[in-house]
């Protein structure tokens, strides 16, 4: 029951993901498939506790890191952009 | 214990729905922490309050609160961000995946608990980490001019 509650908030983050209009909503999906991914460790505390507790803490810290470099990235983008919306994510050279 | 897990999954569900159906950001991002606060719930039924306390802490402290200032600054007006299409292919990639978890029993996680002891290399583990999060806070004031060389 746990890989499927996993993988259906997984697929909710996906979906949020794939419709999203604006970066604060990708950022959110993003922190959900986290929050998914971390449902599909419980098993592993089964087998091997105290590694699956390893996991698990890297995991979150390191989770943790890539979503503050992405605020930062969002705050920037907004400083250079004047907007959130990703419709104003263009890469390189393309002219908008 | 099996009817508090089927509970706490049903609202874990229900609020990430909650993230995808509403309109307003700052409300996605409640939803958000909101499930968050289930999936270490989740942990906390089977005896893994360690990593529930951790997870409450630096998803829904730290990076939850972080990403709701941050909503609530760049608030802007309403509107659906859902897209139909992608739901019907999502439905579809749920319904066959989940059919294959639960016919296959692929998961054998009991509810018994697990006995979990803090030894000193993990919190030796711990202080890295932590160590690690106040490099990359620092970097990214930095890099967003919030902090003078």
């Amino acid at each position: 029951m746990i890989y499927v509650l996993a993988l259906v908030i997984l697929l909710i983050a996906y979906l949020t993901a794939v419709s999203s209009k604006d970066l604060i909503r990708l950022l959110v999906s993003l922190e959900l498939m986290f929050g998914a991914v971390f449902l599909t460790l419980i098993p592993l505390f089964t087998a091997a506790p105290e590694t699956a507790l390893g996991i698990a803490i890297v995991a979150i810290f390191v989770s943790s890191c890539e979503l503050l470099i992405l605020i930062a990235a969002l705050i920037l983008f907004d400083r250079e952009k004047k907007s959130v919306l990703v419709d104003s994510v263009v890469v390189g050279g393309e002219e908008r | 214990m099996g009817a508090v897990l089927l509970a706490l999954a049903v609202f874990t569900v229900l609020f990430a729905l909650g993230v995808l159906l509403t309109r307003d950001n700052f409300y996605a991002v409640v939803f958000m922490s909101a499930t968050m606060i289930l999936i270490a719930a989740l942990y906390a039924v089977f005896q893994l309050q360690a990593v529930s306390i951790l997870m409450i802490f630096i998803f829904v402290g730290a990076i939850g609160m972080v990403t709701i200032v941050l909503a609530a600054t760049y608030r802007r007006e309403a509107e659906r961000q859902f897209s139909p299409r992608w739901a019907v292919f999502t439905a579809v990639a749920a319904f066959s995946a989940a059919y294959y978890l639960l016919t296959q029993h692929a998961s054998q996680a009991t509810a018994a608990g697990f006995e979990l002891t803090l030894t000193p290399d993990l919190l030796l583990l711990v202080s890295s980490m932590a160590a690690l999060i106040i490099l990359v806070a620092l970097s990214a004031l930095r890099l967003m001019g919030g902090v003078s060389s």
